[in-house]
């Protein structure tokens, strides 16, 4: 190995060109090892993102507190419900005194459809 | 964020480095279509044993998952990190099987091919191969990024850890020694 070699650079030069082209190929094993390991280790780094990101309900459910919230509000709106429709003397009993001809009078009214909105706004103040 | 496979061609490896921290899913498996072949390539020029540079890669890429939370984009390039991990691990890997410190062990005196260069089809590929390995460990190193990978003389300066200077001096040498080795065996490869 004295003197200078007798191998060009060209010669060299395709030589690494044939290396190139007769690269080993990643085999799929060693692609399913690897993106194992990937899956395995953002779970570790994002658990959130990798659980997939939060839907519109849960978002509206946390927006408003939580399922304890969520009870609350639902318990009202029945509440409110049932006040609307439940007959006014199991209401406000205290209506039930000296006026009860007059409201009497106005249920029926209302019932038949002859009182317009304005008109208890009327019947209220006299 | 959840982006398709193809669009992900146009991002850089940096970029998709990020988008696997942040849960995408997809991103893992491009960075691996990019990276795991030239790593692979270059693994198992250094090791001889594709099963050895397989492990060698895989364990590459999981320390890249692993800091990928920590990666600062613009720094150095993902597959130049990349390649130096791979780099290290085969050199862990080889001074444990030689029991020597390969920088410092003598440039050896030819001899006749391995019996892995044998298996190889080509004997020219097989010739190249077994020459590489007459190479003192840096001198291979830097051959093989140079003009096998294909990586610039910056890029293989941040690998080896070495001046720029210093990788055109070993590349230079690497070549040189190269012609040598295989002038010896000229006539039997019809070079």
């Amino acid at each position: 190995m004295t003197g200078k070699p007798d191998i060009s650079d060209e010669r060299l030069q395709s030589l690494f060109d044939e290396v190139r082209k007769n690269r080993p190929e990643v085999s799929d094993s060693l692609y399913a090892r690897i993106l194992h390991d990937a899956g395995v280790v953002q779970k570790d780094v994002v658990p959130e993102q990798v659980t997939g990101a939060p839907g519109v309900l849960s978002s509206m459910l946390r927006a408003i507190g939580g399922w304890g919230s969520l009870g609350g509000m639902v318990a009202a709106a029945a509440a409110g419900i049932w006040i609307g429709f439940s007959n006014p003397t199991l209401v406000a009993p205290s209506l039930e005194s000296d006026n009860t001809v007059q409201n009497s009078e106005f249920f029926d009214d209302l019932a038949s459809g002859e009182l317009m909105f304005g008109d208890s706004l009327f019947f209220e103040e006299g | 964020m959840e982006m398709a496979f193809d669009q992900m061609s146009e991002l850089s490896d940096d970029a998709l480095l990020v988008l696997y921290a942040n849960g995408d899913p997809q991103a893992a498996a491009s960075l691996t279509a990019r990276l795991a072949p030239r790593l692979l390539s270059f693994c198992a020029r250094l090791l001889r044993d594709v099963a050895e540079a397989e492990d060698v890669v895989q364990e590459t890429m999981l320390r890249l998952w692993r800091m990928a939370p920590d990666w600062e984009q613009g720094g150095a390039k993902v597959s130049t990190w990349a390649f130096r991990v791979a780099r290290n691990l085969c050199t862990d890997r080889l001074r444990k099987k030689k029991g020597v410190d390969l920088d410092s062990a003598p440039e050896p005196i030819d001899e006749a091919p391995g019996a892995e260069a044998q298996l190889i089809a080509s004997d020219r590929l097989a010739a190249l191969d077994w020459a590489l390995d007459q190479l003192p460990e840096r001198q291979r190193q830097a051959v093989v990024l140079r003009h096998i990978e294909g990586l610039s003389n910056p890029e293989i300066a941040e690998i080896l850890d070495i001046s720029v200077e210093a990788v055109e001096s070993l590349t230079a040498r690497g070549k040189r020694a190269l012609a040598g080795h295989l002038s010896s065996r000229k006539e039997e490869l019809g070079l």
